[in-house]
């Protein structure tokens, strides 16, 4: 063998082996879509009416989608609808109505071409400027595209493998809201929004984002409201189409009047929180507390009667389905954890608004003349709720009878055992 | 000759890497700022066994390419078959042996101050960490040293507060943190600290550090802590690959200067935890031009 052959050679595997590299250089591109990059046209079954059975089975892991396509089997009872089965004319509109209002991931907006002062000064309210939801949409490829999908339907590749599965914002519905009862179609506020996205949600796969910076956590805010406000305009486009019952007017006049509305909701619920008033006790007057919103938890013919979902304080509450189509069960509420923040006013906000996509009713305790029983000597019945909810995980917190009704002498044993 | 140019090759491939890590130190890449009672016994051990393999690195590099070159394949000329050589397999057996025995014996001290639970000093300051895919949260109680800390690590108080992501102590004190983990396995890593533990499923590891240094300032009419100064954020990663979103369990270590900063600030977070009206801040502005 020649030495020339040798040199060739390694002249070769060189030349090999440099641009293989020199990919590693350029490092890989996270702050930027495709500039074609449209926002696909929904696909998944449209829940209309979940079931009204209960179960005590979850769905399994990655079969969130099968299981909803079976929802409106006969012997489960829900009521779903199929985008598929959508006419190629009113697809097409759909598409480029949407596209037109919304724009897309690279270039998100809210358009209204003839919009009235007071719809652009609800944009405005609602941060959804253009400049805002460009930044929102660069952050969310980055930090919450893989669960929550490009659209927010919940479906990224990692959303079907965990549970509870990542929320869809498609369906403008949310938990966790401080919003005013009597807001008609009630919204989360922006605050929310953002409680959520800073501490994350206990107890679930949603991380805490606390160190994002503080531009990035509003642009992110914003950018939720926006694939929420664009699912709901589709959703609810789709829907009188696919049911049979047709449009009014065109496909993009239906958009824009749907817009409207939900930006109405939005803005109107972003406007108004719950206000719990003056905290009306002193810290003396805690166990007092504790013991009546027992009696109000406890009772299942009163306003609250939660004891009738949290069975056994939730230690035996059965699954329901939400809204979404998938499967839930009531808080158990010995445990302390706290999705929607463990705050007092976080869970007086809870009891005092409830939680509608999962069909937790607020408490209503209405005005105080309407429930004197309640509301006799000062008390507050939310607050007594709130106290109450607060001290039943912790046994030593609550009063000796209370504590033997929830826990039983079981209690007793394994304290003194952890001792 | 050009057979000679593979030895040429590795050599200057091979001194071209040495030389790129030995620049490190000048260029700013090398430990982080140790602010750890027990720092330097971790930077010693670490040094010792650098200094060990950089040495018989170089040793078996030279040797290696010298061979390479010396040797290097010449037409017509049959290669020598060698046997083995008995001296020269119990050199390089017993060397290395004596040299692992030395760093066994070497790190025992210094594990014991670090990792003996019964060797860990009496906390100032005891918090619980709980990892899960991913971040981080930190529990405190109302206290800075409960009671029964050891119960107090399994059985939450009704008092305790919950913060994500952000690890508060005060410099000098010895803190206590009992490890645990939701889902899988990860692992708490202060590298200031020189502290780096795994958390297990179903286990409660304490951990303890003293800070020796302080970066952060509490300021009460903002109710922010302020870092001193601007190079030293100190953050908390996760040492152990546990998923998709490993790389972004970041937190952040704050070391107040004195005990009594902590404290105004732990009685700030619990009022924040308490609340029972809806947080007054203004919502800041969308994006800047």
């Amino acid at each position: 063998m020649s030495s020339a052959v040798s040199f060739a050679r390694m002249v070769r595997v060189l030349a090999l082996a440099i641009p293989c590299l020199l990919p590693l250089l350029s490092g890989c591109d996270l702050d930027s879509y495709p500039a074609e990059l449209t926002y696909p046209l929904r696909s998944d079954p449209i829940v209309t009416s979940p079931p009204g059975s209960t179960r005590w089975d979850t769905t399994a892991p990655g079969q969130l989608d099968m299981h909803i396509a079976h929802l409106s089997d006969p012997e489960v009872g829900g009521k779903t609808l199929d985008p598929a089965k959508l006419p190629a004319k009113e697809r097409g509109e759909l598409e480029r109505a949407l596209n037109e209002i919304f724009g897309t991931p690279a270039t998100p907006k809210v358009f209204l071409k003839d919009a009235d002062d007071e719809v652009k000064s609800r944009i405005q309210d609602l941060k959804l400027d253009d400049k805002t939801l460009a930044h929102g949409s660069i952050v969310y490829r980055r930090h919450c595209m893989h669960c929550h999908g490009v659209t927010g339907d919940g479906r990224g590749p990692t959303g079907p493998w965990i549970n509870p599965t990542p929320r869809d914002y498609r369906q403008g519905l949310f938990k966790f809201m401080s919003t005013a009862v009597e807001v008609n179609n009630r919204k989360p506020r922006r605050e929310d929004l953002r409680r959520t996205l800073e501490h994350g949600i206990e107890g679930t796969s949603m991380p805490s984002f606390s160190l994002l910076e503080e531009a990035e956590k509003e642009a992110l805010v914003s950018y939720v409201i926006h694939l929420s406000l664009r699912g709901e305009c589709e959703r609810y486009t789709m829907e009188p189409i696919l049911d049979g019952s047709g449009l009014e007017g065109s496909v993009r006049e239906k958009v824009v009047e749907l817009l409207g509305d939900f930006l109405h909701a939005w803005a109107n619920s972003n406007a108004k929180g719950i206000e719990p008033g003056v905290y009306p006790y002193k810290e003396g007057d805690l166990q007092a507390s504790i013991r009546r919103g027992f009696q109000l938890f406890t009772d299942p013919r009163g306003s609250a009667s939660c004891i009738n979902c949290h069975v056994d304080f939730g230690r035996q509450a059965p699954f329901r389905y939400d809204k979404w189509g998938t499967l839930v069960r009531p808080a158990n509420l010995t445990a302390g954890v706290y999705r929607g923040g463990r705050r007092p006013i976080d869970i007086y906000w809870r009891i005092r608004g409830g939680i509608d996509p999962s069909q937790m009713p607020r408490a209503d305790f209405g005005d105080q003349a309407a429930h004197k029983e309640q509301w006799r000597n000062n008390a507050d019945p939310y607050w007594d709720l709130v106290n109450f909810v607060q001290a039943l995980p912790y046994p030593q917190m609550l009063p000796e009878d209370v504590r033997d009704s929830i826990y039983g002498r079981r209690h007793e044993k394994t304290e003194h055992a952890q001792r | 000759m050009q057979q000679k140019g593979w030895g040429i090759f590795f050599g200057v491939v091979l001194l071209a890497a040495f030389l790129s890590i030995a620049v490190g130190p000048l260029v700013g890449w090398w430990l982080p700022a140790n602010v750890s009672s027990f720092g330097p016994d971790v930077d010693y051990l670490y040094y010792v066994i650098l200094g060990f393999t950089t040495f018989f690195f170089l040793l078996t590099e030279v040797l290696l390419v010298w061979a390479m070159y010396r040797f290097a394949g010449r037409p017509g000329n049959k290669s020598q078959y060698v046997e083995g050589h008995h001296r020269l397999e119990m050199l390089w057996t017993v060397v290395p042996g004596g040299i692992l025995l030395y760093i066994a014996i070497a790190q025992i001290s210094a594990w014991e101050r670090i990792k003996y639970q019964a060797k860990m000093p009496d906390p100032d300051l005891v918090m619980q960490v709980t990892a899960r895919q991913w971040d981080w949260t930190m529990r405190y109680a109302d206290t800075p040293l409960p009671e029964n800390h050891r119960r107090w690590a399994e059985i939450p108080n009704f008092d305790d507060i919950y913060l994500p992501d952000e690890l508060h102590c005060w410099k000098g004190a010895n803190v206590r943190i009992y490890l645990k983990t939701n889902d899988v396995l990860h692992s708490l890593f202060l590298p200031q600290l020189r502290l780096k533990q795994d958390a297990l499923p179903g286990k409660t590891i304490p951990v303890w550090f003293n800070a020796t240094d302080a970066n952060t300032r509490f300021n009460a009419s903002t109710g922010n802590c302020e870092w001193t100064d601007k190079n030293k954020e100190w953050e908390i990663a996760c040492a152990e690959l546990c998923g998709g979103g490993h790389y972004r369990m970041r937190g952040l270590l704050y070391v107040h200067e004195t005990k009594d900063d902590y404290l105004n600030w732990l009685k700030h977070a619990q009022k924040a935890a308490r609340s029972r009206q809806p947080e007054k801040k203004a919502t800041p502005v969308a994006a800047k031009d």
